[in-house]
């Protein structure tokens, strides 16, 4: 039995993103392509996503032309896609304050948002710190913070003190502080609705960039595999690794039911297909009695 | 690293208006001008901008987490972490100084005016801050609370019309975002403001 389908949907990209930053210690090894996406969860009763993208018409050009970001889409025409608008959306999670996950609320009207307080906490003390130390707040744009409170005072924003349970049927957050930023979040669907669930996927936000971080060559340690943290953590590596563990054990140590979101490889891996607009949709999983909008 | 230059004798982060992380500006004319403004008043202008711009920014962004942990607290009052809202009233006393002493060229007159706009609405807003958790009940608090947001939604939108991307004057610092594989940020064209 399964309540959800899973879909990853492209909403722009990067050509040539260096490996490096996708990578921990992978210098000088070339570029990657880097995907941006939101993952739309969906039921009979709940249209959901997590993170909502950034929106091109703040700091569109500025990234085209000076990083190489091409090809951005707004929710309304990648939704399209699935037969869905911004309006349906119930439910949003915003993984972390990075522009590119939480730049674009302001099209998801009739949406509840969940973001971990920490992540706003720590941004707000950064935020008082000297310019040297900048570095920490890297990709948070104050106008965003500054919608969180348009959020907020419409009732529309939950913030979340650690794990939460069930916030949609079977639906689960859960916090990695100082990892990534000082209060990210992943996402984790039981897709059976059991605690014990056998059909678990994590949804992994910027935690895992690709599977390389899941499954890296480990000869330079002596084991096959190892974990390797993404190129950005503003707290510590070592809370990237310990997340990306807790992240394997919810998955009962499946690596292809952790979903990095910046993996175009995805598309070797689920069903997929490429949109008019030139854009990736890659099918998870599908609820029982769903067809399939990639065939 | 020493430690003690970051930590205080408890092993805790020294608070984020301590005295310990104050150090002198610097400015970068040559990058200006390399990044496309010919104009050395423009790029002098520009330079001297850019800090003032990016407290008063900052200064948006601890204004509104603010505000947004009070909203989410739970707690009917409305309490301010005074802290946070101290340090940025301090923050924004220091850029209404530093914007007043700009001296601004003509081509730049207007920007420089949008600067001092900004310094207003955000006084504006950070005043009625204060007075909120001495307003009562729950319709007057809601009210008041609009008329905070539309004062510093105000500030933000003159933030993204002064900013300068390629003199390095933006809202957000994209220099390590996922997407810094840094295609080109040079152009040939002189630029104005």
């Amino acid at each position: 039995m399964a309540d959800y389908s899973i879909y990853v949907l492209e909403y722009c990209y990067v050509p040539k993103y260096h490996k490096s930053g996708v990578l921990y210690g992978a210098h000088n090894e070339g570029y990657v392509k880097l995907p941006y996406c939101y993952v739309l969860i969906r039921s009979k009763d709940h249209v959901a996503l997590v993170d909502v993208g950034y929106n091109d018409k703040d700091y569109g050009k500025f990234l085209g032309d000076k990083f190489g970001v091409e090809n951005w889409r707004s929710p309304k025409v990648v939704l399209a896609e699935l037969g869905l608008t911004p309006e349906d959306v119930d439910t949003v999670f915003i993984t972390h304050a990075h522009f590119d996950h939480f730049g674009n609320v302001e099209d998801f009207p009739n949406a509840t948002f969940y973001i971990q307080r920490d992540e706003i906490e720590k941004w707000v003390w950064a935020m008082s710190l000297p310019e040297r130390l900048r570095w920490m707040m890297i990709a948070v744009d104050p106008g965003d913070i500054l919608r969180g409170v348009n959020l907020a005072a419409q009732g529309r924003l939950n913030v979340v003190e650690g794990s939460l349970e069930d916030v949609l049927p079977g639906v689960d957050v859960h916090l990695a502080r100082d990892s990534h930023t000082f209060g990210s979040m992943w996402v984790t669907v039981r897709n059976d609705g059991k605690a014990d669930s056998q059909d678990t996927w994590v949804l992994a936000g910027d935690l895992v960039y690709q599977f390389t971080n899941l499954k890296n060559d480990g000869s330079v340690v002596g084991v096959d595999t190892m974990y390797t943290p993404v190129g950005l953590a503003v707290g510590s590596q070592m809370n990237l690794l310990l997340a990306t563990e807790e992240m394997m054990k919810q998955a009962g140590y499946d690596d292809t039911r952790v979903i990095p979101i910046h993996e175009e490889g995805l598309a070797d891996r689920f069903p997929s297909r490429i949109t008019k607009e030139n854009l990736r949709i890659s099918e998870i999983c599908l609820a029982d009695g769903t067809s399939s909008v990639v065939a | 690293m020493n430690n003690s230059a970051v930590r205080n004798g408890d092993g805790k982060l020294h608070e984020a208006g301590c005295g310990v992380w104050d150090v002198p500006d610097a400015s970068d004319v040559e990058f200006i001008i390399d990044a496309g403004f010919g104009d050395e008043a423009i790029a002098g202008y520009l330079a001297h901008a850019r800090p003032v711009y990016d407290t008063l920014n900052r200064v948006l962004a601890q204004l509104s987490g603010v505000l947004l942990l009070a909203m989410t607290s739970g707690k009917s009052d409305l309490a301010l972490d005074h802290d946070v809202y101290r340090i940025a009233l301090e923050r924004l006393s220091e850029a209404h100084e530093r914007q007043r002493a700009l001296k601004a060229p003509a081509s730049a007159a207007r920007h420089h005016a949008v600067l001092a706009d900004i310094v207003v609405r955000l006084e504006a807003a950070a005043k009625d801050m204060d007075a909120l958790s001495a307003i009562l009940g729950r319709d007057a608090r809601e009210a008041h609370m609009r008329k905070i947001i539309i004062k510093l939604h105000g500030a933000q939108r003159l933030l993204v019309a002064t900013a300068q991307p390629d003199a390095n004057i933006t809202p957000v610092d994209f220099s390590h975002a996922c997407c810094t594989c840094s295609v080109s940020g040079k152009t040939s064209s002189e630029k104005i403001i």
